[in-house]
């Protein structure tokens, strides 16, 4: 794969990985997963695709990958990361060059050496695993995600070339030539890491994850080109029975050592990968949604609640009502038993002449009867007034309960007029003048029995109790 | 004895060199090597003899190879007799520690009657060796003068060493006596590299108590009879002096 051709597999494969996500709210139900402080978790082609409910991993905890998974996809609703947690997603390192065969041996009489084997190339290194991401972090320590390419591998190294051929009558053979070390293969590409990412509501992590998450997605490097190989050594040189000028022996020269391999090129760098860290917009959405939610919730709750007070306070005004029932019940029965006190004191003055004894008597029982209505008359203010300050409690929760829930006016409305109108009969019941026109009756009644002298005397002061 | 010997190897030398015919005749199927060289040397030495009067020499050489068999022709501005050229032709066989080699060597000497044509002057040898020693036998088979040559030689790295042995036929007559012309020597050969050699050479061995090895003075010479003047023209004085000869040659691929 040449260098252009890495350059465009990436966007294609970002596309299929941005493609890929779908937004949280759409995962099926995942699974809980949780990978233990300072243990290793694989992952397989199986699980490259994860929607998780819940992932945790614990401090120190290691994720690597199985060499046949290309790319991994995370979407996780609740994320707990501890510290010191390695996403290791690096690529594999090209494989080495084969060493090419050497020449071995020597070649025939007076025959240069054959040449050594070529190396073959280094393979290129894989391309960092791409990782997508979309999480919801509930708390997040420190991560360290490696994607970095593989670096390309080692190129063979050459073969030796051949030993020249034996001097015979010959010029030396020259050795072999070594063999072309081969290429270091080319670094992989760093792998595309992308993270969409959110906090939940409370989470105690915020701000940029780049403060706590490390990426390493450099490209791989290129392989080491392997060194060519040794040439060939010439054949020695020696004498021979041969015609000269200086005797019968030549010296037949040396062969020329075979030519050192070519030094195999080193394989190119491969391209950094590209890191996206973004806020999960959509996922925030979704948080919200369920928020508010939640909040639609709570409304309801509350509604319900407004309903219940409402349905209390109408309870507690039918109450207050049936108290003033009772209340001009008693003061019905009050203004008989007044009735039925003034025909006595009719029947009074008509037999005053009576005995005084009995009369003084009856004077007396009328006073006690007078000091038990003024009693009477003191429990029915006193009702009359926790009527009033109920009615009052009443009409502040129902301005409360009106301030909100516009909505709720109606039932609101029934018993402020239900309220308005028990205010009305308390004003009106308060308005009549029954204990009045009772009092006057009654002094009237002690005023014409002072005016007699079997009446007794009525003091001042039961006047002014009277009077009260 | 002797004769019979030579003449068996004169016959297997001339079997190698028919050898050696055919296998150039399949040439056009086996690959030819081929190498030649060219040099300069300070003096013309020649089995331990100084040919050329110490004069410095020229020469050249080429040669084929097919498998073990072998032609080469080498050429030199000459010695004290002219210039010269050889032809060669042989077969060498490597087998282990053991090598072989025969042929036949023919030199020419264009400018010397007698010599001048192919076949005049010819040996026939045959060399085997062991490891880094070789014994060389060389036969004279064609030309005015019958001799022989053996050398037990050895390399050892860039060093070797010659000692050869030359067996004239015919001794010299001098003053009614004849002379043995037979002499050993000993050459020591340093490759200072591929192309520059030194070579010393001394004859360590013939007859010295002959007066006819010792040069007359020009005195003595006048006053020997004519005859005696003649045979001591035709005697091969021997120059016992140590040689020393630098060679430069350069390969030609």
């Amino acid at each position: 794969m040449n260098i252009v051709t890495r350059i465009f597999t990436i966007p294609v494969s970002c596309v299929v990985l941005l493609s890929s996500l779908s937004p949280i709210s759409a995962m099926a139900e995942g699974e809980t997963l949780v990978i233990e402080a300072g243990t290793t978790y694989t992952v397989t082609k199986e699980n490259s695709e994860m929607f998780l409910t819940d992932f945790t991993v614990g401090d120190n905890a290691v994720i690597n990958f199985d060499s046949e998974v290309s790319r991994w996809h995370l979407e996780a609703s609740s994320v707990t990361l501890g510290k010191g947690v390695v996403i290791d997603a690096s690529a594999l390192p090209g494989a080495k060059g084969g060493i090419g065969k050497s020449a071995s041996g020597s070649a025939d009489k007076c025959t240069d050496g054959n040449a050594g084997e070529d190396g073959t190339h280094g393979g290129n290194g894989s391309d960092g695993r791409s990782i997508s991401m979309r999480l919801v972090i509930d708390s997040i320590g420190s991560v360290v995600i490696k994607s970095n390419g593989g670096a390309g591998g080692v190129g063979g190294r050459g073969g030796a070339g051949q030993h020249g051929g034996k001097v015979v009558r010959c010029t030396g053979p020259d050795g072999g030539a070594g063999g072309q070390g081969g290429d270091g293969g080319d670094g992989g590409n760093g792998g595309y890491v992308r993270i969409a990412y959110s906090y939940k509501p409370g989470s105690v992590s915020k701000g940029a994850l780049t403060q706590y998450v490390a990426v390493e997605n450099s490209g791989g490097l290129g392989g080491v080109g392997a060194s060519g190989g040794n040439g060939g050594g010439g054949a020695e040189g020696k004498y021979i029975n041969m015609r000269t000028l200086t005797g019968s022996k030549k010296w037949m020269p040396a062969g020329q050592t075979g030519q050192m391999g070519r030094l195999g090129k080193k394989g190119r760098v491969g391209v950094a990968g590209q890191t996206l860290m973004d806020r999960d917009l959509e996922g925030q959405m979704n948080v919200i949604a369920s928020s508010q939610s939640q909040q639609q919730g709570s409304v309801a709750d509350l509604r319900e609640s407004m309903a219940l007070e409402r349905s209390l306070t109408a309870k507690k005004a039918e109450a207050a009502a049936m108290e003033l029932v009772k209340v001009n019940a008693e003061l019905a029965l009050f203004k008989q038993q007044s009735e039925e006190l003034k025909a006595q004191l009719s029947t009074v003055v008509t037999d005053r002449a009576q005995s005084n004894v009995s009369a003084a008597t009856e004077a007396a029982s009328l006073q006690g009867k007078v000091k038990a209505l003024e009693a009477a008359l003191v429990q029915a203010n006193l009702q009359l007034e926790t009527s009033n300050t109920q009615v009052e409690v009443l009409a502040s929760s129902m301005v409360a309960i009106q301030a909100a829930q516009a909505s709720a006016d109606s039932e609101s409305a029934k018993s402020r007029k239900l309220i308005e109108r028990l205010l009305e009969r308390v004003v009106q019941l308060e308005a009549r003048p029954s204990q009045q026109v009772i009092k006057e009756k009654i002094v009237e009644k002690v005023v014409q029995k002072e005016a007699k002298p079997s009446v007794p005397v009525v003091s001042e002061k039961e006047k002014a109790s009277i009077g009260q | 004895m002797k004769s019979t010997l030579s003449t068996a190897i004169r016959f297997a030398t001339l079997g190698l060199t028919a050898a050696t015919a055919m296998s150039f005749s399949t040439s056009t199927i086996a690959e030819v090597d081929v190498s030649a060289s060219a040099g300069v040397a300070s003096s013309y030495l020649f089995r331990g003899k100084d040919l050329g009067n110490g004069n410095g020499a020229i020469f050249g050489d080429i040669t084929g190879t097919v498998g073990g068999a072998y032609a080469s022709v080498w050429a030199s501005s000459g010695d004290a007799n002219g210039s010269e050229y050889d032809l060669i032709a042989g077969y060498a066989l490597d087998a282990g520690p053991v090598s072989l080699n025969a042929g036949v060597v023919n030199y020419v000497y264009p400018s010397i009657s007698g010599s001048d044509s192919f076949g005049d002057l010819s040996e026939v040898f045959v060399e085997v060796g062991f490891e880094m020693v070789t014994f060389s036998y060389w036969d004279n088979v064609a030309g005015d003068t019958d001799y022989e040559y053996y050398s037990l030689s050895a390399e050892l790295g860039a060093f070797s060493a010659v000692l050869g042995y030359s067996d004239v036929e015919d001794d010299a007559t001098y003053d009614n006596e004849d002379y043995s012309l037979d002499y050993t020597h000993l050459d020591i050969t340093y490759a200072y590299n591929d192309n520059l050699s030194f070579t010393v050479s001394k004859i360590v061995d013939f007859e010295k108590d002959l007066n006819a090895n010792n040069e007359l003075s020009s005195d003595d010479y006048d006053a020997l009879s004519t005859a005696n003047q003649t045979a001591y023209d035709s005697l091969s004085f021997i120059d016992d002096d140590l040689l020393f000869v630098v060679s430069y040659s350069m390969p030609i691929k």
